[in-house]
């Protein structure tokens, strides 16, 4: 929907009430601001939640299978008396 | 003149408002200005566009919701008034579909079209009120079928094109003019039916 010029329609079909529709506004209720901010906060904090569990997960897999790694048969790191 | 000179300042006002709000990290505060500037042409556009006076404020709500996540992606190619518009409509029409899908009758099809005789309290109900014109007209929109009702609103309330129109509701050029045309037609009717009443409607029944 790019800028344009509002359509030109035949001047026959306009006029009032039909240019008063341009005017139409609404007031909104007195708690519209708090409820689009309480909005707001509730999906940062879902967003933030979901990140932090992710993270969790995720580095609690990796610690875990470095664990596993580590345990297998010939893949412990040699300490330094085994490299002398 | 002074008219098109307002509305650059407007625009660059938000222009300014949204680069605040992209650097304010947490700061809700320059996106809040924003909202107050923009939120009674939405909740407007939401109320006429659904038809639901009742899910209008929840549906500008969110409207605005993902106009603050979608921030990032406004490049400032269009005016921020115009980039709320599609968000707008985009989401009242996912509505009415999922309105729709739910087999909400809709009273207002063109299946139904002895409708005048379902919808007498309206009538009465706005004749009361026809002492305020912007009351009057809200009740004249609600009285027009969907089908008529959307494409008017889109064109003269939003002032959106014609081919805007088109696009969005999946309609060709001619459909979408000529809805209009009959929108406004009927509009000027109903609205004037609810001024200056010829008799009042009786339910039809034996």
């Amino acid at each position: 929907m790019a800028d344009q010029q509002p359509p030109q329609p035949d001047p026959d079909d306009l006029g009032s009430p039909v240019t008063e529709l341009r005017e139409l506004r609404e007031e909104p209720s007195s708690g519209f601001m708090a409820r689009i901010r309480g909005r707001i906060h509730r999906r940062l904090s879902v967003s933030e939640m979901v990140d932090f569990t992710f993270s969790v997960f995720f580095q609690t897999l990796f610690d875990y299978l470095d664990l596993l790694m580590s345990a297998l048969p010939g893949s412990a790191k040699p300490t330094a008396k085994e490299k002398d | 003149m002074v008219e098109r000179l307002d509305q650059t300042n407007h625009d660059d006002e938000d222009a300014a408002l949204v680069q605040q709000a992209l650097d304010s990290h947490g700061d809700l505060r320059p996106f809040e200005t924003l909202v107050e500037r923009h939120q009674a042409k939405v909740l407007a556009n939401c109320r006429y566009l659904t038809g639901s006076a009742d899910d209008a404020q929840d549906l500008a709500q969110e409207v605005f919701v993902k106009t603050y996540f979608g921030l990032g992606r406004f490049r400032g190619e269009s005016r921020f008034g115009t980039w709320v518009k599609r968000i707008k409509v985009n989401h009242c029409l996912n509505f009415l579909k999922r309105q729709k899908e739910k087999g909400h009758v809709d009273v207002n099809d063109p299946v139904h079209e002895d409708h005048e005789a379902m919808q007498v309290e309206p009538v009465v109900e706005a004749r009361s009120e026809a002492a305020n014109r912007r009351h009057v007209i809200a009740a004249t929109l609600e009285r027009l079928p969907e089908n008529l009702r959307v494409p008017l609103v889109m064109c003269d309330l939003d002032e959106m094109a014609y081919q805007d129109i088109a696009d969005q509701l999946g309609l060709g050029l001619s459909a979408v003019k000529m809805r209009i045309k009959r929108g406004r037609e009927e509009f000027r009717r109903v609205y004037a039916d609810i001024q200056e009443p010829k008799e009042p409607l009786r339910r039809k029944g034996p």
